[in-house]
């Protein structure tokens, strides 16, 4: 019995064949095989990915860059600080977030700054622009550009805006036929700087404003006044927004007033009353202009049938023209075409007020020759 | 009880092979063998061709990646792309932006750009570099050309730009450049800093043909040893591999010209070709880099 139990143990020892080490073999062949494609195939996609994500994201911001510029809010940005930075809403396209900043680092010239990343693996890239606004000089420099007769009363004074990088003392340019009278009671370091230049008899001094005619303007007003207008101007609301009535021309007293980004451009058919008030823009009068009550504006006036002040307290910053011709259909001229202030009156020249009176068609163009830059 | 155990020895015996067993398992096991030394060999090389394939993708995206990155900026309307053949491309890259914080006699404090990730990289200026300084009057701007003669870390703030700019320009790190006239550096002007830089197409020493990348030596004012940046490439000669340029109308831009302003595009056709355990592949790509200054 033990000798039978012994030998019928046996045979499973001594059928073993090479199945198993066949197949794990093969097995291990194949999953080497495998891997090694996959390694391959990954580290191709990896490259073509890495090429083809940066062009991508080149482009997104590529695009949040031209759309910053193609929506340039020509308002905000007369209004920003030089020196300042302010970043717009981010916005999302695709897989890629932009965000974009601008940065006023002159009183002309703006960096414009597009990131664009992929949230997903973090890769971003950077691109900028550098534009600059229009060289526009208004009233070559001077406060008050006449070419008609100037009176000016002991209570003038005319100043420089220094805030926006115009230095030395208050001028007035005269065309080369118009005389000045300054009262004798003005001090004598309050007196402008007269500046005569041929230039000044060019009618084109005067009537053409940032670039635009006269004629342009006129069609493209915002607000239109009849001939013998009074108009009392201040910035006034509706239902929470900014209203858009005739008498409504903007508020220069504040970048964060609810009227601050109104910026009109303000027409009137003839003969002008300002009986005070506050006011933004560019304000064409074919007429004679009077200022009979206290006014505070910032932009740029251009008056064809002369100016005179009949109040205290008026203060114009930005630039004044006084063209000697009127552009109406009044025959009988009942008052002078010449430019009489007398009362308490402050003319400041500032080209930063008179760009931003012009904001609404003042557009930025690329610097020359190396505006784009991609930042590493 | 005996005469069962003799019964059973014989028995044993029977665990061995015929010759017929042993010839068929002999046969089946050649069998085997040959198709798993074959399958092998056939993975073998499939892997090696896959491998040379991606050799070949490596050279080509390589060549992608970087040739955009130095000529997109270009300008060639201010004279940037100096020398353009079909095997070479020379111009004035930019390396550096920054603004300008304020001018002293004969030095100016700059803050440099930040780039991707809001990541500051120390300019690599040298002094002999040169700066271009966008100097913005009344009338028109201009870039105009300054030599360095200095460059170095500086203390202090930048007052051209407030906080809200600190996202923009690296205002922490300010650096100072020497340079003999400073009478266009106003604060908050934009600078440039540039250097020479030249692709070819070369021969290198292994016989094999690169795109390489000639950087400029500013002390000794002559450009380094050639580098390579990508390939093998299959040679220039055969006209496969070069460098081809457009006008703003798609046309091309006749080679031989020397009106460079006029070149708004720039193409590199690179073929590739690598060989690797008698496996070869060969695989082309056309990198196009519209200039965006033009």
């Amino acid at each position: 019995m033990t000798m039978r139990a012994a030998s019928s143990q046996q045979p499973p020892t001594a059928r073993r064949g090479i199945a198993l080490v066949t197949v794990l073999y093969f097995i291990l062949i194949g999953s080497l095989a495998s891997a090694g494609v996959f390694m391959m195939i990954r580290g191709m996609l990896r490259n073509t990915s890495s090429t083809t994500k940066g062009a991508q994201l080149v482009a997104a911001a590529e695009e949040a860059l031209y759309s910053a510029l193609a929506n340039w809010d020509s308002t905000l940005r007369m209004r920003q600080a030089v020196g300042s930075a302010m970043t717009l809403p981010v916005s999302t396209a695709g897989n890629e977030q932009s965000s974009v900043s601008i940065a006023r680092l002159s009183t002309w010239l703006f960096a414009i700054v597009a990131d664009a990343r992929n949230p997903g693996d973090g890769a971003s890239r950077r691109v900028s622009l550098l534009v600059r606004l229009p060289s526009v000089v208004p009233s070559g420099g001077a406060a008050l550009l006449s070419a008609a007769d100037v009176t000016l009363g002991p209570n003038v004074r005319v100043l420089t805006d220094s805030s926006c990088g115009d230095i030395g003392v208050g001028a007035i340019a005269l065309a080369p036929g118009a005389a000045l009278s300054i009262d004798a009671a003005m001090p004598a370091d309050a007196q402008p700087t007269v500046l005569r230049d041929s230039s000044t008899a060019d009618s084109a001094a005067y009537l053409r404003i940032g670039g635009r005619w006269w004629t342009d303007l006129v069609l493209s007003a915002d607000i239109r006044l009849s001939s013998g207008a009074h108009v009392t101007p201040m910035p006034t609301a509706s239902d929470g927004l900014c209203a858009s009535s005739d008498s409504n021309w903007g508020d220069p007293t504040s970048s964060s007033a609810l009227c601050a980004a109104r910026v009109p451009v303000i027409y009137a058919n003839g003969d002008l009353t300002v009986d005070g008030g506050v006011g933004q823009g560019v304000l064409l009068v074919a007429g004679h202009l009077t200022i009979a009550g206290p006014f505070t504006f910032s932009g740029q006036i251009v008056a064809r049938g002369g100016i005179e002040d009949l109040a205290d307290n008026i203060t114009i910053s930005g630039a004044i023209h006084a063209w000697r011709a009127r552009d109406d259909s009044v025959i009988a001229r009942t008052m002078s075409s010449s430019v009489e202030l007398t009362h308490q009156t402050t003319l400041r020249f500032s080209r930063c007020d008179a760009w931003h009176g012009m904001a609404s068609w003042l557009q930025p163009r690329r610097v020359r020759e190396h505006a784009w830059s991609e930042l590493f | 009880m005996l005469t069962r155990v003799t019964h059973h020895a014989p028995r044993a015996t029977h665990f061995g092979f015929t010759l017929a067993e042993m010839m068929l398992v002999l046969v089946l096991s050649a069998i085997v063998l040959a198709l798993m030394s074959s399958i092998g060999t056939h993975l073998q090389r499939q892997l090696s061709e896959q491998a040379t394939r991606v050799a070949v993708g490596e050279q080509l995206a390589t060549g992608a990646e970087l040739l955009p990155l130095d000529l997109r900026g270009v300008s060639p309307s201010a004279g940037e792309i100096v020398e353009a053949r079909d095997s070479v491309l020379q111009i004035r890259a930019t390396i550096a932006s920054a603004v300008v914080c304020s001018a002293s006699a004969g030095s100016v404090s700059l803050a440099t750009f930040f780039g991707a990730y809001r990541r500051s990289i120390a300019p690599p200026l040298l002094g002999g570099d040169t700066l271009w300084v966008l100097a913005d009057e009344d009338s028109v701007e201009t870039w105009r050309p300054v030599r360095i003669a200095g460059w170095r870390r500086a203390a202090g703030v930048c007052s051209a730009l407030d906080a809200s700019g600190s996202e923009l320009v690296d205002l922490s790190h300010l650096w100072t450049a020497d340079v003999p006239d400073t009478s266009a550096f106003a604060p908050g002007a934009v600078v440039r800093a540039t250097r020479p830089q030249r692709f070819s197409f070369y021969r290198a020493g292994d016989g094999q043909w690169y795109l390489g990348l000639r950087t400029w030596n500013t002390a000794s004012a002559q450009f380094n040893a050639v580098q390579p940046l990508s390939g093998p490439y299959v040679p220039p000669s055969s006209a496969a591999t070069r460098f081809e340029y457009f006008d703003s109308s798609g046309m091309p831009w006749p080679l031989g010209d020397s009106s460079y302003s006029t070149i708004a595009r720039v193409e590199a056709l690179l073929l590739a070709a690598a060989s690797s355990s008698g496996v070869t592949a060969t695989d082309s790509q056309r990198v196009v880099v519209a200039l965006r200054n033009r």
